[in-house]
């Protein structure tokens, strides 16, 4: 664990819990912006971005000259 | 509203005699020993009291305590304050013994409990999600794990094997 991981692991538990508050927070914003594509147990589902793309196709094979 | 005070009415909750004895879990409850990380829900471990003439153990009492509180249910969450909490009632032997071990925290004088480290591992392990090896590799990289008690819960709860092959794959 490099050190300002171990720094924050080292915070006190009610610090800790106003991070988790602020992460939440940032990423209902981001859903709420219709950033993420999917919904998340405990988040409203926003559905996905938009119509899916189309797969690619493979190339057409050359017509056959008569 | 912040976490605490979501942790701080759902020890009114216990006040009131909704519920009884509990202990928080999850991502949450791992975050007591490792850095945050971000989740979206409150696991809630507890003791119900038995309701019924067949002492049956039901969420009901919690639902009908939101319902007077006028806080929303979505799907398996209550939500309290911001948070969507999630009850889970300790049926297991793993999670009654994970109860009663739960470690005293204290969030800037409100009282609450945190499962133990181990007892995360050991219910993380058991459910075996994707994210809940992530917890246990964060909670090992902590260094917040006592091995000589994760093995003594492991093997308690016949979780040796399951265990020893995550391990070999972490």
């Amino acid at each position: 664990m490099d050190a300002r991981r171990k720094r924050m692991a080292d915070l006190p538990f009610a610090e800790k819990l106003r991070i988790l508050d602020k992460l939440r927070e940032a990423s209902r914003e981001i859903a709420s912006a219709g950033l993420r594509k999917t919904g998340v147990s405990g988040e409203p589902g926003i559905g996905s971005l938009g119509p899916k793309k189309p797969e690619p196709q493979p190339p057409a094979k050359p017509s056959k000259k008569s | 509203m912040p976490l605490k005070e979501t942790i701080q009415l759902i020890n009114q909750m216990k006040a009131d005699g909704v519920i009884s004895e509990y202990a928080i879990g999850g991502a949450v409850g791992a975050t007591f020993y490792t850095e945050p990380a971000t989740t979206f829900d409150l696991d809630i471990f507890l003791l119900l009291p038995m309701t019924g003439s067949a002492g049956l153990l039901t969420l009901a009492p919690i639902y009908e305590y939101a319902s007077k509180k006028k806080w929303q249910t979505d799907a398996e969450h209550v939500v309290i304050g911001d948070w969507p909490v999630q009850f889970l009632p300790a049926g297991a032997p793993l999670e009654k013994e994970a109860l009663e071990s739960a470690i005293p925290a204290d969030v800037e004088g409100v009282k609450t409990r945190v499962i133990s480290p181990e007892h995360l591992v050991a219910l993380a392990l058991q459910t075996g999600r994707p994210k809940d090896k992530l917890r246990i590799a964060q909670l090992l990289e902590a260094g917040a794990v006592d091995e000589v008690r994760l093995n003594t819960v492991l093997e308690h709860h016949r979780l040796s094997a399951k265990w020893d092959n995550l391990r070999r794959n972490l």
